[in-house]
């Protein structure tokens, strides 16, 4: 696919909205940073959105919203940086001198102890209400992660639940490849469904490749044996599911894989051959 | 304002943000408030709620300006995700119901609007959306108000990825054209 045609799949317009799965966003990130033209476009897509979206506003918004907004985050910032809430302190009445001295002292001792209990239950409330704001504003930002890690898994849940109800159609075949000389051990599944043509692998029952290398499906007719790319198993993980689906398969009598330099080969390393299975 | 400029521009506040400079708050509101404040908008349907969650999310913006991964998408894809959670977020809990009754509103029209699983009224407001075919607009809701994944938007309207791929893309193409001719 050429820079032309990528940009007009639309694939462009759904990373501006973060609708991509996280792999694909990675993966348009990276052509943003090689092809400048990609970068204009997007930049393009996201100042037509602003425009768009700030279009939607209600006419009769409130004045000076936006310095009420900078106004209460820039007192809470200033909030969690102060420690301890200072206390206006509160000068004892010690001005009532007419009266008799020891009269006066008794008092001025009773009020100062007044005081200081005021004063100490006074400052015990403060740091109290202060903590449970604090506690407050955690207990937000944690529900509001809380509500991020549950659309996280909803996507995910919704991805596989595509795969999964797309293998349940009575259509599919299963195919089992089985390790060959370089990997007895290893085996592969294939599923692939003759009349749409989707085929997906699960490779989980694979080493992991080495570095720079990759595996990749080869759909094959046997006489004469004919191998046709049947796409590369991009982003093996170990410990995942390692399900994938791959290039669509019209005619197939086998199906084989072997690991190839990452991005593949035209035609496939025999020397290389892990699994492989008939029909 | 060139392109580069709007480049260096997203650069710079990201290093503010990951600095905790105060002076971003101004920069980025600015550049993505009016933005934002129209998709929250669109969602919670309430002048005062809608400034509420605007108020959330540059709060949460600030807390969590460290995690963002230039890597993972635009500065502006992750600030308008952070307001579509948080105002998607505020429909669902109670206190947005008890809002809306205390403005006198028309609680159960605005309930069946909720529940209503596809809200082609939500972008339907504006003169220029007039323009878009049905099912662009349903797209355009759905990815871009709502924050479906591709995935979940195709399975939802029940048409292919790549369908739902040209399809947003004609829309964007129609509203940019739209908005040049302002």
């Amino acid at each position: 696919m050429n820079v032309k045609e990528y940009i007009a799949s639309g694939i462009l317009e759904l990373y501006v909205s973060g609708a991509l799965s996280e792999k694909e966003m990675v993966e348009v990130s990276t052509m943003i940073e090689r092809y400048p033209e990609v970068r204009q476009e997007v930049e393009e897509i996201e100042k037509t959105l602003l425009k768009f979206f700030a279009k939607q506003t209600p006419e009769d918004k409130s004045a000076n919203l936006k310095e009420n907004i900078l106004k209460n985050i820039t007192a809470d910032i200033k909030k969690d940086e102060a420690k301890v809430i200072p206390i206006q302190q509160t000068e004892p009445k010690t001005k009532k001198r007419s009266l008799l001295v020891a009269a006066s002292i008794g008092l001025l001792l009773c009020s100062l102890f007044g005081n200081f209990l005021l004063y100490t239950s006074l400052k015990n409330t403060q740091k109290s209400l202060s903590e449970t704001q604090k506690r407050l504003r955690t207990l937000e930002f944690e529900g509001l992660e809380i509500t991020e890690k549950a659309s996280f898994y909803e996507k995910k849940y919704s991805e596989i639940r595509t795969q999964f109800k797309a293998i349940r159609d009575p259509q599919f075949k299963t195919i089992v490849l089985s390790g060959q000389k370089v990997s007895p051990n290893s085996k592969a599944v294939v599923y692939w469904n003759a009349e749409k043509q989707t085929v997906f692998i699960d490779a989980n029952q694979l080493p992991p490749p080495p570095p720079n290398k990759a595996y990749q499906l080869w759909s094959l007719k046997l006489e004469p044996l004919t191998p046709k790319d049947a796409g590369i198993v991009e982003g093996y993980v170990l410990g995942e599911d390692n399900f994938f689906q791959l290039k669509n398969v019209k005619n197939a009598e086998a199906f084989a894989i072997t690991l190839e330099p990452a991005g593949g080969s035209i035609n496939p390393t025999l020397e290389q051959l892990y699994v492989m299975g008939t029909l | 304002m060139s392109f580069s400029d709007i480049h260096t521009t997203e650069q710079h506040l990201v290093e503010l943000l990951r600095k905790k400079d105060e002076q971003v708050l101004n920069l980025l509101y600015e550049k993505y408030g009016q933005a934002l404040f129209g998709v929250i908008y669109r969602i919670v349907k309430n002048k005062q709620i809608a400034e509420e969650v605007l108020q959330t999310t540059f709060f949460k913006i600030w807390d969590k300006g460290t995690n963002y991964d230039p890597q993972k998408g635009r500065l502006f894809t992750w600030i308008l995700n952070i307001a579509r959670n948080a105002a998607i977020d505020n429909t669902r809990s109670k206190f947005y119901k008890e809002a809306l009754k205390s403005d006198a509103l028309d609680i159960d029209k605005i309930d069946k609007e909720i529940n209503n699983e596809i809200k082609i009224d939500l972008i339907g407001l504006n003169d220029f959306t007039k323009h878009l075919k049905k099912e662009q607009k349903e797209v355009i809701d759905l990815i871009y108000f709502r924050g479906y994944s591709h995935t979940e938007t195709a399975k939802e309207l029940n048409m292919p990825l790549g369908t739902v791929k040209s399809k947003v893309r004609a829309s964007i193409k129609l509203l940019r054209k739209l908005m040049l001719s302002e």
